[in-house]
């Protein structure tokens, strides 16, 4: 039972960094090799996850190279299919997915003040399966070359009659490894926030990252069979004379669209939640005041989450849907839009007023609040039917998606890893590297993505591994290309501050943004049993209650 | 004072690099070339999706600015400065939230409403007056005028001023046809019957394109629509129902005429039908699977070889024979390793069927 006296038994602020013992290197592998900390674990997803950011960001170099200027002889037409495919599977489920499970895993038992997962050898699963997942989609390269079809992979393309290279089994035997991967990652993580938060911390209280990550893991766990179903019936009508997408023979071609999207509309907002999630957690802590709406923030991803299920088939305007759909998905579509206004809204409302300190991990925060509606609003167009039917497969969708998974995930990714570095780290990324890593990436993506809806507009399908001179698409090409580089040169800032600050960073200490929630109460980085004893909590702010005892969030009614 | 300026300064940088940078490079766009778009309508659908486009524009930028500036304005009054105390812990106002909620949703539904009227508008009139199948190949397109007698490709002609009806079949893979001046794109779906209307309220040349990716040369599986006056129209159907017929009147010298001549028992005597269908010619192979390559019985008459990739001059189709797979790579024609004049007589053979 909680006491008016002791609001929060069990945590006390750690003043200072715990040395932790000097160790081999050969006991430190084989401590990863055999983990089932949920720490360690969210570390290794996400330092693969990095590592296919940049794998995934070279092959968007090459493709960039291609289009700079008309009639690109970089690539040729095959190694151009390849790095666009790849780029997009890389970037999707190889960088964006895992760096997100590594954020949950990480922080979520840490933020609920729970000692680890649900359950932590499913947890080792997880990565694992991650890790054979990605060595196998790469590893096609060897036997034939790398998937070629796009990440979409639209049949009949995909058949093998016109695509007889093993690429696309690959690509189908890996994405059902990586979607069991994701599936127990995310059923650890729904069952640890149902059943392992502390006391106090009812879903009234849960940090919004947690509320979130909770989300993205009921539609990761109802979106993902989809996507496996549609990857087996591939596999078998490659492999044993099954005839799911072969029109005249039964099939139909458009079944993998609707099961592909099933899957990847919901898999858009698994991408964006989490982040929601993490920039609802910094913007408070940088304007020093809380979250303003929470419930209203929580709940609205409750409302994204059941409505991503019904939008899929606004990715398929084109295909000559009949009316009576067209009107439904665009309307739902439409609908969808409500709860992602309300959060910027309130998110603005949470900087307004506050005193608000700029940092790297704020201006990434507000780089995403400034970015992540240039993409919303022209998904809001996209969703208008016969706008749609102008600028569908054209590079206006490149910028859209581009402006959500850049401007959005990817900016909130970099507020959240200058955030919460120190804390898994024990030091502080440099400030100085940091300002120089936040104005080339932000300047970059805006150079490399907003000329798309240019060309969109000016009608360059997207896709297309070169185009010919005279159409107006040379400057913004080139221009485009240009930024690309200008974010590669941001992205390797960022790797050469992580690096300099592992090794000689400032020091930490348990609490170095005089934030709020449970993970700040550890030491930086957590010992490996998170808090010596279990933690209780009376409000949203268990933190802020420790640190100001006379003028607690509960004692004025709030939470 | 030198603070606050600081803050300022930087607050406009991000002004700048945020909202100005890109209405700078949108106005910057000034290269040539770029009328290939629905911005440019020339015909009732695409011109009513460029007004519909322009009212989603500037509803698009009032409300990220009004963001913007809200968040930049948070960001330059509300900065922290030295021994400043906490501000007030506000937590939220269910006010503010209804009216946010409200308010969007307000312009959604309006927009809504547009989507659902715009539909009814450019949907196909009762009244067509002809109808083309529109065949995607690997990688180029067939147009046949149904009931015409006419089957022609990469270029489809239309009479100015007339609905046409389009049916779209593929017996590949998919592809989406797409000329972004006249009307919206339509997936090509094997065993789906999907449709499309075409209809151009000026003549002119219009540049279709294929847009759902659709393997090795996607990029290069690109048409024109001409779309010229009736009598016009009448007179290039009539030319393209007859048979081939080398141009050899005018001031065709008689060199020339030899050459012609050479190229058309060349090209009977070559595999060039067991994927090209000149029609009149007598072919060895069966034309049954002349389906591979593009129809060739007027080629000559035609703006571009090889799906758009070429203005169709005599060098550039020469270039083409050479060796199809440096132009085109990854294009379903072989090199065939053609002697120069072998190429020189085909060349003028084909040229000449206008």
């Amino acid at each position: 039972m909680v006491t008016a006296t002791s609001p929060t038994p069990g945590i006390t602020l750690v003043p200072k960094h715990s040395e932790a013992p000097q160790r081999s290197i050969g006991y430190h592998i084989k401590d990863y090799l055999t983990t089932v900390d949920h720490k360690k674990i969210g570390m290794m997803y996400l330092f693969v996850g990095v590592f296919f950011f940049v794998a995934g960001g070279i092959e968007a170099l090459f493709v960039r190279l291609q289009l700079a200027r008309p009639d690109g002889k970089i690539l040729n037409p095959e190694q151009y299919n390849q790095m666009y495919t790849m780029h997009a599977t890389t970037m999707v489920f190889l960088f964006a997915i895992p760096v997100l499970a590594g954020f949950a895993n990480y922080f979520v038992p840490l933020m609920i003040g729970a000692r680890d997962m649900a359950f932590p050898r499913m947890n080792a699963l997880g990565i694992w399966l991650l890790i054979c997942g990605g060595v196998m989609m790469n590893t096609s390269l060897f036997f034939g070359g790398l998937p070629n079809a796009g990440w979409f992979a639209y049949a009949p393309n995909t058949l093998p009659e016109y695509n007889p290279s093993h690429a696309m089994d690959f690509w189908a035997v890996s994405l059902t490894l990586l979607g069991i991967s994701s599936i127990v990652g995310s059923i650890n993580i729904i069952v640890t926030i149902l059943k392992m938060r502390c006391p106090g911390m009812r879903f009234n209280t849960l940090p919004l990252f947690v509320w979130t990550a909770m989300v993205q893991s009921f539609l990761l766990v109802f979106a993902l069979p989809s996507l496996t179903t549609a990857a087996v019936f591939l596999l078998m009508d490659r492999n044993f004379g099954t005839n799911f997408f072969k029109a005249g023979a039964g099939g139909d071609p458009l079944l993998w669209q609707h099961l592909f999207w099933a899957f990847g509309h919901p898999e858009v907002y698994i991408l964006i939640l989490p982040v929601f999630g993490m920039v609802s957690e910094i913007l408070p802590v940088f304007s020093r005041k809380p979250i303003f709406g929470y419930i209203f923030i929580a709940w609205s991803s409750v409302a994204i989450g059941f409505l991503s299920f019904i939008v899929w088939a606004h990715h398929m305007f084109d295909t000559g849907l009949p009316s009576a759909a067209l009107a439904f998905f665009a309307s739902s579509t439409t609908l969808i839009a409500i709860p992602t206004a309300v959060k910027v809204f309130n998110w603005t409302a949470t900087l307004w007023a506050g005193r608000i300190v700029v940092s790297t991990p704020l201006l990434f925060a507000v780089s995403f609040l400034l970015m992540f509606p240039i993409g919303g609003l022209s998904g809001v167009s996209l969703a208008v039917v016969p706008f749609d039917w102008q600028v569908t497969d054209t590079y206006y969708v490149v910028a859209h998606i581009h402006y959500v998974f850049f401007g959005g995930s990817t900016l909130g990714l970099f507020a959240a890893l200058y955030y919460w570095f120190p804390k898994m780290t024990g030091r502080m990324l440099s400030e100085k590297l940091g300002m120089w890593n936040f104005w080339l990436i932000f300047l970059g993506m805006n150079l490399t993505f907003f000329p798309m809806h240019m060309l969109g507009l000016l009608g360059m399908p997207r896709r297309q591994w070169t185009y010919h001179e005279g159409l107006g698409w040379n400057l913004y090409n080139l221009i485009s290309t240009v930024g690309a580089f200008m974010i590669a040169a941001g992205v390797a800032v960022f790797l050469v501050n992580a690096i300099l600050s592992l090794v000689k960073g400032t020091r930490a200490g348990a609490d170095p943004w005089d934030a709020w929630t449970l993970e700040w109460a550890t030491t930086s980085p957590p010992a490996e049993y998170n808090f010596a004893r279990t933690p209780v909590v009376r409000s949203r702010r268990p933190l802020w209650d420790l640190k100001h005892p006379d003028d607690q969030d509960w004692m004025h009614g709030g939470h | 004072m030198s603070r606050p300026r600081r803050t300022s300064r930087r607050a406009f940088a991000l002004l700048v690099s945020a909202v100005i940078l890109p209405l700078v490079l949108a106005a910057c766009s000034t290269e040539p070339g770029n009328n290939h778009t629905f911005l440019n309508p020339a015909g009732p659908v695409a011109d009513t999706v460029n007004n519909l486009w322009w009212l989603l524009f500037w509803i698009m930028l009032a409300i990220e600015v009004l963001v913007a500036t809200l968040v930049i304005t948070a960001l330059v009054r509300f900065r922290r400065k030295p021994n400043d105390a906490d501000p007030v812990q506000i937590t939220g106002n269910t006010r503010l939230e209804i009216a946010w909620t409200v308010a969007p949703a307000a312009i959604l539904v309006v927009l809504l409403v547009l989507t659902l009227s715009t539909m009814v508008s450019v949907s196909e009139p009762k009244e067509t007056t002809m109808n083309i199948t529109a065949a995607g190949k690997l990688w180029w397109w067939e147009f046949d005028y149904q009931g015409m007698n006419v089957t022609t490709g990469n270029e489809m002609h239309i009479p100015v001023g007339e609905a046409v009806h389009i049916d779209l079949a593929s017996d590949n893979v998919l592809h989406a046809f797409w000329v972004p001046n006249l009307s919206g794109k339509r997936e090509l779906i094997p065993g789906h019957n999907n449709t499309l209307w075409l209809k151009a309220d000026t003549a002119g040349t219009y540049r279709g394109e294929c847009a759902e990716f659709c393997g090795v040369e996607h990029a290069n599986m690109n048409f024109i629509v001409v779309a010229e006056s009736r009598p016009e129209f009448d007179a290039w159907i009539k030319r393209q129902q007859t048979p081939a017929t080398p141009v050899t009147t005018g001031n065709v010298s008689a060199e020339q005429r030899a050459l012609i001549d050479q190229g058309q028992q060349t090209i009977t005597k070559q595999a060039c039908a067991g994927c090209h269908v000149i029609a009149g010619l007598n072919q060895p192979y069966s034309v049954v699977q002349g389906k591979i390559g593009p129809n060739l019985t007027h080629v000559g008459s035609r703006a571009y070889i090889a799906a758009g990739t070429l203005e169709n001059t005599p060098e550039n189709l020469a270039r083409w024979l050479r060796n199809p797979q440096e132009v085109k790579p990854g294009n379903k024609m072989p090199n065939l390793n053609l002697d120069e004049t072998t190429i020189k007589q085909i060349v003028a053979y084909l040229e000449s069927l206008k």
